[in-house]
């Protein structure tokens, strides 16, 4: 999922102060599960800036509603016509939701209200660790499960380097060695010789150095099913 | 004492029955009492006949007695403890039939008397039973009598589709077994079972265990978040499409409701709504200077002192979420104390835990608002004093 955290509430109470009228938005799907932006906290957020503001003025308003997924347009769609009607929308979604919703707003202002911290999984109760770079290019076949790319502080190809003691990163004594752990697994798979052979230099044009990536499908014959769907919308597909 | 029924039949648990044999009383069995003998207006024994059978063969109650066989008991005292009848004053003068020992006729399945309009239900129509029975037969009568006024027809009821709960599973009778009793050991001369106070009613009202009463998930809005599976004290929640509580081990204690981030859990009976608008809050912010309100657990024995300003009954505090406490400081109210049990008193066991993180979390939110209020946390007074925390409010 995509691991997000909700900002400190005076970094939101100074961005939402020039606005009188603010929407709340919440995201159903990653924010919800990992705490940052579901109905639950778009619950709590009115009510904690409107209580910070003071209840008396009868000006302001934190109308608060969720989306099922704000990174679908099709979903931002069913909210856009009461966003549209305030004077800025606190969007609780990650940062692929935001986007979408502010290219569909147009000239809504967008405040994030949470950041997007990585794409991780819930690794135990409240802990989310990262585990994908989302490089475009997956390669853990050869470490046996583990990325290095996410999980290594020096995205390291061919580890552990000589920060490693006891299987823990220099960066911070509670943080594993990816390549520890690589070495680890390989050793209980009987397999500690595949490490030997040294893994090339890789291509990182997959990765998130050439601009704005994306990915068509036209392979999957969905368009031509919706254009009508999409002609109503007045996206650009 | 003369009981009709032998040790077998008798209603009573056999714990209740060793007891009182303990204390020296003699219990003569399958005896019933025949007439009562007075001397100069004083009672000075009674007649007793030998009972022959108690039950029929369809189980009915049902005495047969043997009034040869008798016996006489001397007795200043008569104490009677036997069953009570339906009071069928009410048929006197009306149009509706009785028999000759009063008794009122009615069709077992219609529950309508000969007498349009006028039903029976319970004892009066079936004989004696549990109270259960008579309230699911209460039910029953409601559903023909409310067909009857919207349709003018009686009818037999709807088919009644309640079925036997599946058994306990261990671990749940366990967690159960953990809730609170207030039996006692019993003490030699002195009062087998007292009175309860009002505490102790309370208490012992509370372990009724809630059965198919609990959490329902709405499959809509449920993100599959796996958070009620995680916190759930009982295990009650399966994993699977879609997440469900299995309602045989759900005990209805709230906390999945309370910690669900989509608000995709219903509970049957109380939800934080329920706090609804307890004072206006204009009424609470001109009348104090600083108002408070008490949110009291239903399952804690006492109720700490809470009764200052306003107080609210909550069944367990776990059912509240932040934004709860959030609401009503909006309200008006600048201090909300909670009067959660402690931890060895906590009905559902893990419940404790959900409200020492509601206090931290929401007085959290609170001063990163900047908000002058606090939320408070009231321990019972054992807990209090042990730990050594002088104040319990």
């Amino acid at each position: 999922m995509i691991v997000l955290k909700q900002k400190a509430l005076d970094w939101i109470l100074e961005r939402v102060a020039p606005f009188r009228k603010v929407a709340v938005l919440g995201c159903g799907t990653c924010a919800t599960v990992c705490f940052a932006g579901g109905e639950r906290e778009v619950e709590e957020l009115c009510c904690a800036l409107q209580l910070a503001r003071g209840d008396e003025s009868p000006e302001t308003e934190f109308q608060g509603m969720t989306c099922e997924r704000v990174c679908d347009w099709e979903f931002v769609e069913t909210v856009a016509e009461s966003l549209a009607q305030a004077d800025a929308v606190l969007s609780l979604a990650c940062g692929a939701g935001s986007n979408l919703l502010a290219d569909r707003l147009g000239t809504t202002v967008i405040l994030p209200a949470v950041d997007t911290c990585f794409l991780g999984a819930n690794v135990g109760p409240e802990q989310w660790n990262e585990m994908c770079g989302a490089c475009g290019d997956c390669m853990i076949d050869r470490t046996f499960g583990i990325c290095p790319v996410a999980r290594c502080a020096k995205t390291l190809m061919n580890g552990p380097c000589g920060g490693s003691t006891g299987g823990k990163c220099e960066i911070d004594p509670d943080v594993d060695c990816a390549w520890a752990t690589i070495v680890e697994r390989a050793e209980a798979l009987g397999r500690l010789a595949d490490l030997e052979e040294v893994i090339p230099p890789r291509n990182w044009s997959t990765g998130r150095h050439g601009g704005q990536r994306s990915l068509n499908r036209s392979d999957l014959g969905i368009r031509k099913l919706c254009t009508e769907a999409l002609d109503e919308s007045g996206i650009e597909p | 004492m003369v009981c009709l029924e032998n040790d077998e039949e008798m209603p009573s648990e056999p714990a209740e029955l060793e007891l009182a044999r303990g204390e020296g009383i003699r219990v003569l069995l399958r005896q019933a009492l025949k007439r009562v003998l007075n001397r100069d207006g004083r009672i000075v024994a009674v007649e007793l006949m030998a009972v022959v059978s108690v039950f029929d063969e369809q189980g009915r109650f049902r005495p047969q007695y043997d009034p040869s066989r008798v016996r006489t008991l001397a007795a200043d005292t008569v104490i009677l403890s036997i069953g009570q009848a339906p009071d069928r004053s009410w048929a006197r003068g009306t149009p509706v039939p009785t028999d000759s020992r009063g008794r009122v006729a009615a069709d077992r399945e219609t529950h309508a008397t000969p007498h349009a309009g006028i039903f029976l239900a319970g004892e009066s129509l079936r004989g004696p039973g549990s109270a259960i029975e008579a309230v699911a037969d209460g039910h029953r009568a409601a559903d023909v009598v409310g067909h009857y006024l919207a349709t003018g027809k009686v009818s037999a009821p709807k088919p009644d589709d309640a079925r036997p709960l599946d058994p306990f599973p261990a671990d749940v009778m366990d967690s159960l077994r953990r809730m609170h009793s207030v039996a006692r050991e019993p003490e030699p001369f002195a009062e087998a079972e007292p009175s309860l106070s009002e505490g102790e009613a309370r208490r012992e009202g509370d372990r009724c265990l809630g059965c198919l009463a609990g959490a329902v998930i709405d499959e809509e809005t449920c993100a599959a978040c796996l958070t009620c599976f995680r916190v759930c004290p009982l295990d009650a929640v399966v994993i699977g499409d879609p997440l469900r509580p299995d309602p045989v081990r759900c005990q209805a204690c709230g906390v999945c409701a309370a910690m669900c981030p989509a608000h995709a859990i219903r509970l049957s009976f109380w939800e934080p709504e329920h706090l609804g608008d307890p004072v206006p809050a204009t009424a609470a912010r001109s009348g104090e200077a600083a108002p408070s309100i008490s949110l009291v657990c239903r399952y804690r024995s006492d109720d700490g002192g809470a009764t200052d300003g306003h107080a609210l009954t909550v069944p367990c505090l776990a059912r509240l979420r932040p934004v709860d406490l959030l609401r009503l400081v909006r309200r008006g109210y600048r201090t909300v104390r909670l009067y959660p049990c402690d931890e060895q008193g906590c009905k559902y066991g893990a419940a404790w835990g959900n409200i020492q993180f509601l206090v931290g979390y929401a007085d959290g939110i609170l001063r990163s608002a900047g908000v002058e209020a606090n939320v408070e946390l009231c321990l019972p007074e054992r807990t209090a004093a042990a730990s050594g925390e002088g104040e319990a409010e």
